[in-house]
């Protein structure tokens, strides 16, 4: 099976920082790692690939420091890295960055299956797995947290709030999936200096890709973020809701739509 | 002068974070609570090939530096300083055959060592000593071809773990090293001593009866033991340095963790200066920690005697360790002095420092030869 993995590196932490003058997220000062649930895209390839042979490609659009999440793919054992990196790129929404992967995808050939993160820790979009395959004209499947091959099929449980559907498709497909999965697996020493060493990590900009640069990053974006900001908590206050059961219920009711909460 | 990392070490640094965070945080305080460490732990260091990191690749080591090891123990220690006392007492044995061994001892006990199937041991400590070669009475006795160790020892780290123990015995002129195979006939240990901190290591006593070697497992030569073991202990307080660095980086964690999420008059109390003045005091100690830890690994891959350096670092690894916790347990008050927080454990743990590989004292003598000689 070729597989290809799109992998995003990400602010490894929880505590998101802004910079209150640009909106900006704060990185310097945080450690840089694999999006969480790109590393068990990677894995769940990588357990393909072992069942049923082949080859897994992992690809990324971000800056040169991004190569450092290619690095640690090679580490776990994908065969080749791609990094995406071009000022073009830059301010790219998800739009723009599916276009971008979905070019580099097309330069790379024939493949069988895509493997994605359902959502990232710092956008948390969960759009450019589904975007990625509409542009590739791929039937898709997201929030995966099992899934099986059994020649051109592909069967996965799809998670959703009350349970999981039972999802088919032939392939080539693309599919996002959760923490769930499985657990990623930690390379040795050994294998994270062959990949620094002995392993390449292709660098394509637009030229390679044969894009415009107004087609890709801000030029290329649907969307413009207009501020991030960290809402304000001011001091709460206690209302309580008095009456019988349904009094209190109807109460609530009409304080959330007040609000426009419902 | 470079002060940062390659590459490839904050590849390490990031993927055994990631280890000792999914694998080892989650029960070092039942290892603590236990007193053990879980058989299944050993396997997975096995997979990351962390036993010989240091070492030739035709022995099965890593081919890396010592740098690397001392960021694998950092890490370790973070999470759990007792499987990193092991780790750092199983690196004694494989030193003592790579500064001391024939070809034919490295081939033949160097790949079970650093493939982590067998676990390295040093044994010096008697009861009446923990430095003075004139004090040992564990004797080796030439039989033959032989030679027949009898004594105990104290205080021995991995000592009940299956493996290869480095053993110091009288000759007849003078202290020697001995490897010894822990399963062997006569090689016997007590429990496990029940310690204050770090436990989980398996720190207690062996009782050699007759136990039958031979001569091809003197290391080094006769009579040179003392001298051999004060150099390659300068080796093992590189890994000592680097257990005391993770766990003085361990309570700078949950001391900020602590100041950030505990409100008092309805602020965090990280904004009260106090509790900022003792911050700052932890950072600055681990920091200064941090780079001669880092330096003394620089040194030990050089080569060449760094016994002066490394009495130097871990002198100062260990008090900072001490100093370090109690300061953190500080910033948690009364609740750091319950065992809910993790500062009771490290503020325990740190403590074996000063005395462990040369209490603090002998640091300091061999800190002052080397200036004064």
């Amino acid at each position: 099976m070729n597989i290809i993995v799109c992998l995003k590196q990400v602010p490894g932490t929880n505590d998101m920082r802004l910079d209150p003058e640009t909106g900006s997220l704060i990185r310097e000062g945080v450690p840089s790692i694999i999006n969480p649930e790109d590393r068990n895209a990677l894995e769940e390839a990588l357990l393909l690939k072992e069942e049923h042979g082949g080859n897994v490609v992992a690809v990324s659009m971000g800056p040169p420091q991004a190569e450092e999440a290619l690095r640690d793919a090679l580490a776990m054992g994908a065969d080749e890295a791609i990094l995406l990196c071009d000022k073009a790129f830059a301010g790219s929404d998800t739009l723009a960055t599916s276009f971008t992967l979905g070019t580099a995808i097309k330069k790379l050939g024939e493949f069988d299956l895509i493997l994605c993160g359902t959502k990232t820790l710092d956008g948390n979009t969960g759009q450019v797995g589904p975007q990625l395959a509409e542009f590739l004209d791929l039937p898709q499947i997201t929030y995966a947290r099992r899934v099986e091959v059994q020649g051109e099929i592909l069967r996965a449980e799809r998670a959703f709030e009350e349970g999981y559907e039972l999802m088919e498709t032939r392939l080539p497909a693309l599919v996002t999936v959760t923490k769930e999965i499985n657990e990623p697996r930690i390379p040795s020493i050994e294998q994270i200096m062959q990949s620094y060493r002995e392993k390449e990590v292709r660098i394509w900009g637009t030229p390679d890709l044969g894009v415009d640069e107004h087609s890709v990053g801000l030029d290329g974006s649907a969307t413009k973020m207009g501020k991030i900001y960290k809402p304000e908590f001011g001091k709460g206050k206690v209302e309580f809701i008095e009456g019988s059961t349904e009094d209190m219920v109807q109460g609530l009711l009409a304080k959330l739509e007040e609000r426009h909460l419902i | 002068m470079e002060f940062k990392l390659t590459k490839e070490q904050e590849a390490i640094r990031r993927m055994m974070r990631e280890f000792a965070e999914r694998k080892l945080a989650p029960i070092a305080a039942q290892i603590d609570r236990d007193a053990k460490i879980p058989p299944d732990v050993y396997p997975e260091l096995r997979k990351l090939k962390l036993f010989g990191i240091p070492y030739d690749k035709k022995y099965g080591g890593g081919g890396e530096s010592y740098a690397e090891l001392v960021l694998v123990i950092e890490e370790v220690a973070k999470a759990s300083a007792a499987v990193s006392l092991m780790l750092a007492g199983h690196y004694l044995a494989p030193i003592s055959l790579r500064l001391y061994g024939t070809e034919e001892q490295k081939e033949r006990c160097l790949p079970k060592l650093c493939s982590g199937e067998g676990i390295g041991t040093l044994a010096f400590t008697e009861s009446a000593t923990g430095s003075d070669p004139e004090a040992i009475t564990t004797v080796a006795e030439l039989s033959g071809d032989d030679y027949i160790l009898n004594g105990s020892k104290r205080f021995i780290t991995n000592a009940p773990l299956d493996g290869l123990a480095i053993i110091f015995a009288k000759t007849d002129n003078g202290v020697s090293a001995f490897i010894v195979n822990k399963n062997q006939p006569g090689y016997s240990t007590s429990k496990p001593w029940e310690m204050m901190g770090l436990r989980g290591g398996q720190v207690a006593d062996i009782q050699l009866n007759d136990v039958r070697i031979p001569k091809a497992n003197l290391l080094g030569s006769e009579g040179k033991g003392y001298r051999m073991l004060t150099e390659l202990i300068a080796y093992g307080k590189v890994n000592v340095s680097a257990c005391l660095l993770g766990i003085g980086e361990a309570a700078l964690d949950e001391a900020i963790k602590y100041a950030k999420e505990t409100t008092a008059r309805g602020k965090p109390i990280a904004n009260f200066q106090t509790i900022q003045c003792l911050i700052a005091d932890i950072e600055t100690q681990v920091e200064a920690a941090r780079w001669l830890t880092y330096r003394l690994a620089y040194l030990a891959g050089q080569g060449g005697d760094i016994r002066h350096d490394s009495a130097l670092t871990k002198l100062f690894a260990s008090e900072m360790a001490t100093a370090v916790t109690s300061k953190a347990l500080q910033v948690h008050g009364s609740y750091g002095y319950t065992k809910e927080f993790k500062i009771e454990r490290l503020y325990r743990d740190a403590r074996f420092g000063e005395i462990i590989e040369g209490v603090s004292e002998i640091q300091r003598v061999i800190i002052a030869a080397s200036l004064l000689r």
